[in-house]
C-alpha cells in the first residue's frame, strides 16, 4: 500500500518494470471501482494519477461519458464534441477524446466515470443518468483532481461539478413568444407532452404555462403524453383528431413535432402552427410544407451542440481560464430563411446542431456565467 | 404405438378447438366487443357526437397493435408460458431496414424483402435457441432482442429516409373515412386467422399448445412447429415494422417499444387464454381496440396520466379474473 503511494514506484510500474510486486496495484484498483473505500483510495491514488496524465506533456485527454447512442440528439451532441476537438488541433492544441456509452443504465456510468479516473484522464464531461448516483463517482474525481462537467441531461446534485445547462425557462419563452407572435395570442392548441412523471419534462411544460400566463386567449384544448417517442405521440393525436375542435396550435416537446405533423396530413387536415424541432424528418417535413403550401414556422430545440461547448469548457479550464461553476447553453432559433439556406439538403436521419468554437464559448457562454451569481 | 398415431397426423387434430368451445354460451371476445361499443359511445357522449371517423380513425391505430399482438398469440398458444419478448425490437427493425435503402434508394419492394425476411430469421434464431439449446422462450427472446437492438444501432448509423411514393400513398389512401393501412392490415389478419384455423400448421399449433405431450405422441414435429410459430411471430413483426415507418413517414429507434406489453394486454383483453393452446384473432384484434379506444377516451376526458396508467391497467386485469372465472365455470 505504502508503495503505491509513490509517484517513483508506479512509474517504474508503467516503464514496465517487472519489480513492482502485484499484490499492491490489485487492492487500489478494486477498492477504487467497488467504491467502497472510494475517497480514500483515490486521496493515495491522485498523485499517481497525475503521473499518468503528464505521461504525455501537453496532451489534454477529456473522457466523455455518454448516457446512450442510438438517440439522434446524442448522435449529434458527439459529432459537436468531435468537431470542437478537430477545431482546437487545427489551432495547434493537442486534445484528445475518449468516449464511453453507459447503455441507459447508471451503474454502468459509475463504473465508466471510476475507469476514466483510473485511466487519469485530464477532465470528465457527464451526461448523468441520474441526479444523486453519480455523485460518488464525482467526489472519487474532485480528489483525483479531475474537474467534472454535468450537461445536457441535467444537473447532479454534487456541488463539485461544474454544471452548464439549458434554461427552459428561456426555451418557453421563446417558443411560446413566437407562437403569440403569429396567431395574435389567440386560438386553440393542442399540448402535447412528453413522458409523464419525468422531471425534465415537468421543467419544459412548466416554463411552457409560465410564459403562457402572458397570452389568455391561447387556450389548450387537448393534452396528449407522447411519451418522447415519435411514434406514439403520431398514433395519439391521430386517434382522437376527429373528435378535436379546430386546432390552431400545437405545443409539444421537441420530438413529437414531425409526428403531429403527419397526423394532420394522412388525416387530410391542415398542419397547425407549431414550433419544430432540430431533427432531419423534423426540418424536412417543414421545408416541403413551405414549398407546397408557404406555411411557415421555426425550429427551437435544446441544441446537441452543447457538445462542442463542454469541450471548449474543458480545454478553457484546462488552460487555467477562470470557469464558473454554472453556466447557460443558449437556445438557437432556426428561421425558414436560415433552413432553406443551410439545412435544405439534410438527411432525415441527421439533427441540426450549433458550431461554437473556442472564442465563441468563452465569449457568450463563460464570461456571462461569471457575472451571474450561482444559484 | 406411435406407429399407428402417426399415421393420420391432421385428422386426428381436426376437433380440439372447437369442442373446448362448444359448451360456452357466449363467445369468448363478447367482452371485448361490449367494452369496444361501451368506449365508442363515451366519447360520444364526452365529445356531444357518436363520430364513425372517432372509430376508425381508432380502428387503423388499433390495427397496428392488432398485428404485434397476433404474433404474441402465436407465441402464448405454441406453449404455456411462452412469449416473444423480442417482438419490439423486431418490429423496429423491420422499419429501419425498410427506410434504411439497403437495395438502392428507391427500391421498395426491396426493403420490404429485407424487413420480412429479418423477421422470419429473428423468429427462427429464437426458435434454434429454444429448440436446440433449450433456453426457455422468454429468456431466449429477449436475448435475441438485445441483439437485434444492437443491429438497429448499426443500420441507424447508416442513416435513414423517408419511404414515400405510391406505397406510402397506398396505406394513407382514404376511402369513405377507411384508411389504405387498415385494408392492409385486415387482410393480414385474415390470412393469419385462415393459417392459424384452417391448415395443418395451425390444427397442430392448438395441439402443441394444449398438450405437448399428447401432440409429440400424435406425431408433431415439436421442433419444427416452434420454428414455424417464432417465424410466423418474426415474420409480422417485420412487416408491422415496415408499414409503420411507411405510414409514419419516419422511425425512430423507440418506435417499437409500445409493442411489447401493448401486444401481450390486447391478446388478454382479446379473451384469450394465456396458459397456450387457444387462438383468437378476431377476439384480439377487439382487444387492440379496446385498448386503443380507452387511451383516447382517457384523452378526451382530459385525466392526469397517472390516472390514464390506472384505469388501463385495471382493464387488463378485470378481463384476465373473468377470462379466469369463464374457464372455471366450465
Amino acid at each position: 500500500m505504502i508503495a503505491v503511494n509513490t509517484p517513483d514506484t508506479f512509474d517504474m510500474r508503467n516503464g514496465d518494470s517487472p519489480m513492482q510486486p502485484p499484490t499492491t496495484t490489485t487492492i487500489g484498483r478494486r477498492s477504487v471501482l467497488t467504491g467502497g473505500l472510494g475517497a480514500g483510495i483515490a486521496a493515495m491514488l491522485s498523485p499517481l494519477l497525475s503521473a499518468c496524465a503528464t505521461r504525455n506533456p501537453g496532451m489534454l485527454t477529456i473522457g466523455l461519458a455518454l448516457p446512450f447512442q442510438g438517440a439522434s440528439w446524442q448522435t449529434g451532441f458527439l459529432a459537436a464534441a468531435n468537431w470542437a476537438v478537430d477545431q482546437l488541433v487545427r489551432r495547434g492544441r493537442k486534445v484528445s477524446l475518449r468516449v464511453a456509452d453507459a447503455a441507459g443504465d447508471a451503474q454502468t456510468q459509475i463504473q465508466q466515470v471510476n475507469n476514466f479516473i483510473l485511466q487519469g484522464v485530464d477532465f470528465i464531461i457527464l451526461e448523468p443518468l441520474s441526479d444523486t448516483a453519480l455523485n460518488a463517482a464525482v467526489d472519487n474525481a474532485a480528489l483525483a483532481g479531475i474537474p467534472v462537467l454535468s450537461t445536457a441531461l441535467g444537473s447532479i446534485t454534487n456541488a463539485k461539478a461544474i454544471d452548464l445547462q439549458f434554461d427552459y425557462d428561456e426555451l418557453g419563452r421563446k417558443y411560446v413568444d413566437y407562437i403569440a407572435e403569429r396567431t395574435g395570442g389567440r386560438g386553440n392548441a393542442l399540448n402535447i407532452r412528453g413522458l409523464a412523471g419525468n422531471a425534465a419534462e415537468q421543467a419544459i411544460q412548466d416554463a411552457y404555462i409560465r410564459a403562457l400566463k402572458k397570452y389568455p386567449g391561447i387556450k389548450i384544448v387537448s393534452e396528449i403524453f407522447g411519451d418522447w417517442n415519435q411514434s406514439v405521440a403520431q398514433q395519439r393525436v391521430a386517434a382522437v383528431l376527429p373528435t378535436l375542435p379546430t386546432i390552431d396550435i400545437i405545443f409539444s416537446q421537441g420530438v413529437a413535432a414531425s409526428g403531429a405533423a403527419q397526423a394532420f396530413i394522412t388525416a387530410g387536415r391542415a398542419v397547425p402552427l407549431q414550433v419544430w424541432g432540430f431533427d432531419g424528418v423534423d426540418v424536412n417535413l417543414l421545408l416541403a410544407l413551405n414549398r407546397k403550401s408557404g406555411y411557415r414556422s421555426v425550429a427551437i430545440n435544446v441544441d446537441p451542440g452543447i457538445g462542442s461547448l463542454a469541450v471548449n469548457i474543458a480545454v478553457a479550464k484546462l488552460s487555467g481560464i477562470d470557469v464558473p461553476m454554472k453556466m447557460t447553453a443558449p437556445i438557437p432559433t432556426l428561421t425558414m430563411a436560415t433552413l432553406e439556406s443551410e439545412y435544405r439538403t439534410m438527411a432525415d436521419s441527421d439533427i441540426v446542431w450549433i458550431k461554437y468554437d473556442y472564442d465563441a464559448t468563452i465569449r457568450d457562454v463563460i464570461a456571462p456565467g461569471r457575472q451571474t451569481p450561482s444559484s | 404405438m406411435t406407429s399407428s398415431l402417426t399415421a393420420d397426423p391432421t385428422g386426428t387434430h381436426r376437433e380440439p378447438a372447437p369442442i373446448e368451445r362448444r359448451h360456452i354460451p357466449f363467445p369468448s371476445w363478447a367482452g371485448a366487443l361490449i367494452a369496444v361499443l361501451c368506449l365508442w359511445a363515451l366519447a360520444g357522449v364526452v365529445t356531444g357526437t357518436m363520430s364513425f371517423a372517432f372509430i376508425l380513425a381508432n380502428a387503423t391505430i388499433a390495427g397496428f397493435l392488432a398485428l404485434a399482438a397476433t404474433a404474441q398469440m402465436t407465441v402464448i398458444a405454441s406453449e404455456p408460458g411462452n412469449f416473444d419478448l423480442s417482438l419490439p425490437y423486431v418490429i423496429t427493425l423491420g422499419a429501419y431496414l425498410m427506410s434504411a435503402g439497403l437495395m438502392g434508394p428507391d427500391n421498395v419492394l426491396g426493403s420490404l424483402a429485407l424487413a420480412l425476411i429479418a423477421g422470419l430469421l429473428t423468429g427462427a434464431f429464437n426458435a434454434l435457441l429454444i429448440v436446440r439449446l433449450r433456453i426457455p422462450a422468454i429468456v431466449a427472446t429477449l436475448a435475441s432482442g438485445y441483439i437485434v437492438y444492437s443491429l438497429i444501432g448499426i443500420i441507424q448509423r447508416g442513416g435513414f429516409r423517408r419511404v414515400g411514393g405510391s406505397f406510402e400513398a397506398l396505406l394513407r389512401m382514404q376511402v369513405v373515412g377507411v384508411s389504405g393501412a387498415l385494408v392492409v392490415v385486415v387482410v393480414t389478419l385474415a390470412a393469419a386467422a385462415f393459417i392459424l384455423a384452417k391448415t395443418v400448421f395451425g390444427v397442430q399449433l392448438h395441439a402443441m399448445g394444449q398438450n405437448g405431450e399428447a401432440a409429440r405422441l400424435a406425431g408433431v414435429r415439436r421442433g419444427w412447429l416452434t420454428v414455424g410459430t417464432f417465424a410466423a411471430s418474426g415474420l409480422l413483426a417485420g412487416w408491422l415494422g415496415a408499414l409503420l415507418a411507411t405510414y409514419q413517414g419516419g422511425v425512430s429507434a423507440d418506435l417499437g417499444r409500445s409493442y411489447l406489453l401493448g401486444s401481450v394486454a390486447a391478446v388478454v383483453v382479446g379473451g384469450t387464454r394465456i396458459t397456450g393452446g387457444v387462438t383468437s384473432v378476431f377476439g384480439t384484434a377487439l382487444g387492440a381496440l379496446v385498448l386503443t379506444l380507452t387511451q383516447s377516451d382517457l384523452i378526451l376526458l382530459r385525466l392526469s396520466s397517472g390516472v390514464q396508467n390506472v384505469v388501463q391497467g385495471l382493464i387488463v386485469l378485470v378481463t384476465v379474473c373473468l377470462v379466469a372465472l369463464r374457464t372455471k365455470s366450465r
